[in-house]
């Protein structure tokens, strides 16, 4: 039986040294295998008187039974140990960029209309779209700018050599819009326009959008309201300070400039005009002033984007940079 | 309209708060748009009389001084000026005055001899005159007193920017009635103006044949002045400070009254208007001589003066001929005061390409009942300053005109409403009263007359802006509307942008915005066939034609971004073009663009140079959501000469051509300045529409079956043919079939290619070698046979 101990003690040993489970096969053959020297002790059960068999048996047994166990432990051991050093020799850097056609981009004014028709569509606003070559009618007769009014001087014209206009404002849509529907009116417009001005602070092409609000009961009060809470939910600013200037446009009446102000420069900054519609104008849109009242908003949508974004500079929205427009992921 | 600040305070007897006086103007729609002191700061310089004057005894060009500042005794000055002379009046800076710059001034020694102090030129104080050397000051300068008092210097110019409907606020007198209208200031007694027109004329003759357009027309002879001397210096200030530069006397004063009362006047020389003045429309073929000698050939929708012998003198309300206004020579003065129709003058001013303060009143309106006080005010000014005596007078007045002035009447539960706020009654009437109306309140009714200044307030909305314009538009509570809820439909021609826009991103491209006009020389480069050119009549910077499709704003873009390094550009618009003025002839188009490198350099991939298969994948998936695409190719006849006649297709979506995709043809490397030419599509989204009805195929669980076949064809053959003539065949379980390789050369004929093709079964059921087998036989049959290929 000392014997036996002795040959355990030494598997045991061996076991611990072990480094792969090539080597641990090999001492599994040569302990427990068919004439491995712990099997030997079994096959030498039959050499035993009969009344120590059982105890002897019994005995080799377990001490079988143990080795097996602890090789079992050692055999995990070192399937472990393989394969977290296979996994290692085939890491790789993860820190490295993808590849691939990188994602573009959408222009910043995009964004500032996507953020703008997003706040009116939850008002329920139409949207509505209509020519950039427009009549004198919807450019200035209809908003109630007569031939040779000085108002016309306000917005310097770009004309077609067929005496159309390239529209100066958005507001044309609002008669398109209105002229043949009943109210309740909700409608948005966005759209290019179009102004005889060049200079670092004035593009001949940018961007408006236009707010017409018609139906019952709808007052000055309301639009004071609607116009706030719309430039202080597109500033994502509920304290932003807006204020309403006392102004003149031939199409509202009363109209107002309608500022925002600027913690950073201490500035108020014109945004957009806008008024209760005149009653001619409404007349043109075959609605009755003495039914109903509404309100109109135009704005400049480049302005607006810029403000939102940081950006200073207004030749950056024309000039198409890729290192500018690709900061735009949209 | 540009004010000297000073100038209006004297209207008031009060002192204003000129910061808050701007403010109220400012919100109450007089913006100010600028103002600026007429001075710069400097303290301590009083009126000096020079008493003494001798040569400096060690410096030619010094003068050794004694000047009086009514001190106990004259100051010893020494000064380098050369109009320095015994008796002048001059700036003198005394010791411890502080000039512009913050220059201070202390004893001094020059050559020996202590100054103490300095005469200071008109440029050391910030006031530049035309005299060189030390400002003259008048005689009566007061000696001692200070030259900031005596100058009026302390004031400032401040500039409105008045609306066209306020043409009321074009005058001192109307900004200080707008004045005391928002503060509540009262205004000064408005000084009593001595009737001149005394003896009506029966030798000067008026004839006004355009009543309508000329309702009012007073004309006053002045005999005997003198009009070479010099404008007080009172006059040329307050002028200046007006932003009106001095000319003569009777222009300055014409001009002066005009600032004052609003009233344009006119001045002719009274020997060539002969003996009278006839107010009509032009007759055909008229001219006028303008004051900068050009001529102007006068249209018939023109209200001009003539003289006696019906020769045109002036363009009413306008400008007056070169020949016919005053000159230093003038010794007899006709003035005129008239009130011409605002729509008469109305574009008159350009049409003629003259600037005319007078003709920026009249268009927007002049007050109607003005026209003797300010003729009067004129006339007194001439006799004061000109000397001479006034002469007879004529007049003529339409009584159709009286009835211009309309009462408005509303309800003040109107006002109430439209304001969504009320305000008291009696807060109301008090704001109209004060801007000069007349209320008739009966209970609810309230009728207002305005004053005959008050032209633009025709209808119930120009009342309640007054209203609420003087109450204060930022004391009207802001109330969210009460909404009835009803939910719209998504925006069918938003989302489709949407998604357009958001595919192109994905494929990596960006979005660009460009000008829709652009140089002839780009129009020319990339015309697209068969469409009306529309072109401005007045562009800017050359940028004259409207755009008829979108490549030339990609190029201009893509060859900012490849001088600045960029060699792998993806770009897009989408945007308007222009192929005639109406609605339908304005579509939006979508245009994408591809040039340089397939991937910008990195650290996996080989790139290489993109080519027409790398956009038209994008295009058929960008289409995909919208219906079937197609491609066919267009011989060189076909397209525009801008692409390359081998490497361009139309664009068909469900069987309409809505646009062409192709590389740039070659001819254009050199203009272009380009290595390589880009690859574009562009397509008209006008008329397609996101289908939401997708016929969807049922998906099995049993095995697909993947067979290849390749064949042999003539180079000539489109594949896209052979995959539609395959889609046709309708073929049993084929779900899928796509070109696997495409390759010349080798083995094969200088006329050949091969094409290979891959075919995936899949039914509901597992298939067999015979269930695809038939399918493929077609397959072969029809290549075969219509194709005129062999398997290989």
């Amino acid at each position: 039986m000392e014997q036996l101990n002795s040959v355990l003690a030494a598997g045991l040993g061996e076991l611990q040294q072990t480094v792969s489970l090539h080597e641990l096969e090999q001492l599994k053959s040569r302990y427990i295998g068919k004439q491995g020297q712990i099997t030997l002790f079994m096959q030498k059960l039959k050499e035993i008187a009969p009344e120590e068999r059982k105890a002897y048996g019994a005995q080799v047994n377990q001490i079988k039974t143990q080795f097996e166990a602890l090789l079992t432990a050692r055999r995990d051991e070192l399937s472990a140990a393989e394969l977290a050093a296979k996994l290692a020799s085939e890491s790789i850097d993860v820190s490295l960029p993808g590849r691939g056609i990188a994602r573009g981009s959408l222009h910043p004014i995009t964004l500032g209309f996507n953020r703008l028709i997003a706040i009116f569509a939850q008002l329920g606003f139409a949207v509505a779209d209509g020519p950039e070559i427009e009549t004198d009618y919807y450019n200035f007769k209809a908003l109630n700018i007569p031939d040779n009014h000085p108002a016309r001087a306000m917005q310097d014209t770009f004309y077609t050599e067929s005496a159309n206009v390239l529209r100066t404002h958005t507001s044309p849509l609002q008669v398109r819009y209105a002229e043949n529907r009943n109210p309740p009116i909700k409608v948005i417009a966005p759209g290019r326009v179009y102004r005889v001005d060049m200079d670092a602070t004035h593009s001949p092409m940018f961007h408006q959008m236009e707010l017409l609000w018609i139906d019952k009961g709808i007052s000055f009060a309301n639009f004071k309201a609607v116009i706030s809470e719309f430039m202080r939910k597109f500033f994502e600013d509920d304290s932003l300070k807006v204020r309403f200037r006392a102004s003149f446009f031939p199409f509202t009446e009363p109209s107002a400039e309608v500022d925002i102000y600027f913690a950073k420069t201490g500035k108020w900054l014109e945004v957009g005009g806008c008024g209760m519609v005149h009653p001619r104008v409404l007349n043109y849109m075959n609605i009755s002033a003495e039914e109903y009242s509404g309100f109109a908003f135009g704005f400049g949508v480049d302005r607006l984007t810029m403000l939102k974004y940081g950006i200073t500079d207004l030749r950056l929205m024309f000039d198409n940079d890729l290192d500018f427009l690709t900061q735009f992921k949209g | 309209m540009k004010i000297s600040w000073n100038h209006l305070q004297s209207f008031f007897s009060d002192k204003l708060d000129k910061e808050f006086v701007l403010e109220r103007l400012t919100m109450a729609g007089l913006e100010v748009e600028d103002e600026t002191p007429v001075a710069p700061v400097f303290s301590g310089i009083v009126i000096g009389e020079v008493v003494e004057c001798i040569k400096h005894p060690d410096a030619d060009k010094l003068s050794l001084c004694k000047v009086n500042v009514a001190e106990a005794e004259p100051l010893q000055i020494i000064c380098g000026a050369a109009n320095v002379a015994v008796g002048v009046k001059v700036p003198c800076a005394k010791v411890g005055a502080i000039l512009p710059g913050d220059f201070k001034i202390t004893e001094r020694k020059m050559r020996g001899i202590i100054s103490y102090g300095m005469l200071c030129s008109g440029d050391e104080i910030g006031c530049p005159s035309d005299v060189d050397g030390l400002l003259l000051l008048g005689a009566d300068a007061p000696v001692g007193n200070d030259v900031r008092q005596y100058l009026d210097l302390n004031d400032s110019s401040v500039e409105f920017k008045i609306t066209p409907n306020r043409g009321d606020c074009l005058s001192y007198r109307g900004l200080a009635r707008e004045v005391a209208a928002l503060t509540g200031n009262a205004l000064k007694p408005a000084v009593n103006i001595v009737n001149n027109l005394n003896k009506l004329s029966d030798s000067l003759k008026l004839e006004v044949l355009a009543v309508n357009e000329c309702p009012h027309y007073v004309g006053l002879v002045i005999n005997g002045i003198d009009n070479k001397i010099a404008s007080p210096s009172w006059l040329i200030r307050i002028l200046e400070r007006s932003g009106v530069r001095s000319v003569s006397p009777l222009v300055d004063i014409a001009n002066y009254v005009m600032l004052l009362l609003g009233q344009p006047l006119h001045t002719f020389d009274l020997a060539k208007v002969a003996s009278g003045v006839k107010v009509r429309m032009t007759e055909s073929g008229e001219e006028l001589k303008l004051i900068d000698a050009s001529t102007a050939k006068l249209q018939t929708n023109t209200l001009i003066i003539a003289d006696s012998e019906n020769q045109p003198v002036a363009i009413a309300g306008v400008m007056g001929s070169l020949d016919s206004g005053v000159s230093a020579a003038t010794t007899a003065l006709l003035l005129e005061s008239a009130f011409f129709a605002p729509d008469v003058i109305q574009g008159k001013a350009k049409l003629y390409g003259v600037s005319s303060d007078a003709a920026f009143r009249f268009e927007r309106g002049v007050d109607p009942e003005i026209q003797h006080d300010a003729i009067n005010l004129a006339a007194q000014l001439v006799v004061d300053i000109c000397g001479g005596a006034i002469g007879e007078y004529i007049h003529f007045s339409s009584n159709s005109a009286e009835a211009e002035i309309q009462k408005i009447s509303l309800s003040f539960k109107e006002i109430d409403t439209f304001i969504g706020q009320s305000i008291p009654v009696v807060t109301i009437i008090q704001i109209l009263t004060n801007l000069g109306c007349t209320c008739d309140v009966n209970a609810d009714l309230l009728v207002v007359t305005p004053p005959s200044y008050r032209f633009d307030l025709r209808i119930k909305q120009d009342i309640i802006e007054e209203i609420i314009r003087v109450y204060g538009y930022d004391r009207i509570e802001a109330k969210m509307p009460i909404l009835e809820h009803s939910l719209e439909a998504l925006d069918p021609k938003l989302q489709k942008v949407a998604n357009l826009k958001q595919t192109m991103v994905a494929y990596g491209f960006s979005e660009i915005i460009s000008y829709a006009f652009i140089e002839e020389k780009y129009a020319n480069l990339f015309l697209t066939p068969a469409v009306e050119v529309v072109r401005l009549q007045n562009p800017i910077a050359g940028l004259n034609v409207m755009r008829s499709n979108l490549i030339p704003g990609l190029i201009k873009s893509l060859q900012y971004n490849v001088n600045r390094a960029q060699d792998s550009v993806r770009l897009f618009e989408l945007a308007r073009v222009f192929h005639g003025e109406t609605i339908d002839a304005q579509p939006l188009h979508l245009a994408g663009l591809i040039y340089g490198k397939y991937l910008s350099s990195n650290w996996a991939l080989a790139s290489r140079e993109v080519d027409f298969y790398d956009l038209s994948l994008v295009l058929q998936e960008l289409l995909a959501t919208f219906g079937k695409v197609e491609l066919r190719a267009i011989d060189s006849s076909g397209g525009a000469a801008y692409m390359h006649p081998g490497r361009t297709a139309s664009v068909l979506l469900n069987n309409n051509q809505i646009g062409y995709i192709c590389q740039l043809h070659p001819a254009l490397t050199g203009e272009l300045g380009l290595e390589s030419l880009p690859y574009v599509f562009e397509v008209n989204i006008e008329s397609i529409s996101l289908s939401e009805d997708i016929s969807l195929n049922t998906v099995s669980k049993f095995q697909k079956v993947s067979r290849d076949l390749a064949f042999v064809l003539d180079k000539k053959i489109e594949v896209g043919a052979i995959l539609q003539g395959v889609a046709q065949l309708k073929i049993e379980w084929l779900i899928n079939f796509n070109v696997f390789d495409v390759f010349s050369g080798g083995s094969l004929a200088a006329n050949e290619k091969s094409v290979a093709f891959n075919f995936v079964f899949q039914a509901e059921k597992t298939l067999s070698d015979e269930d695809v087998s038939h399918g493929l036989e077609l397959v072969k049959q029809l290549v075969v046979n219509e194709f005129n290929g062999s398997l290989r």
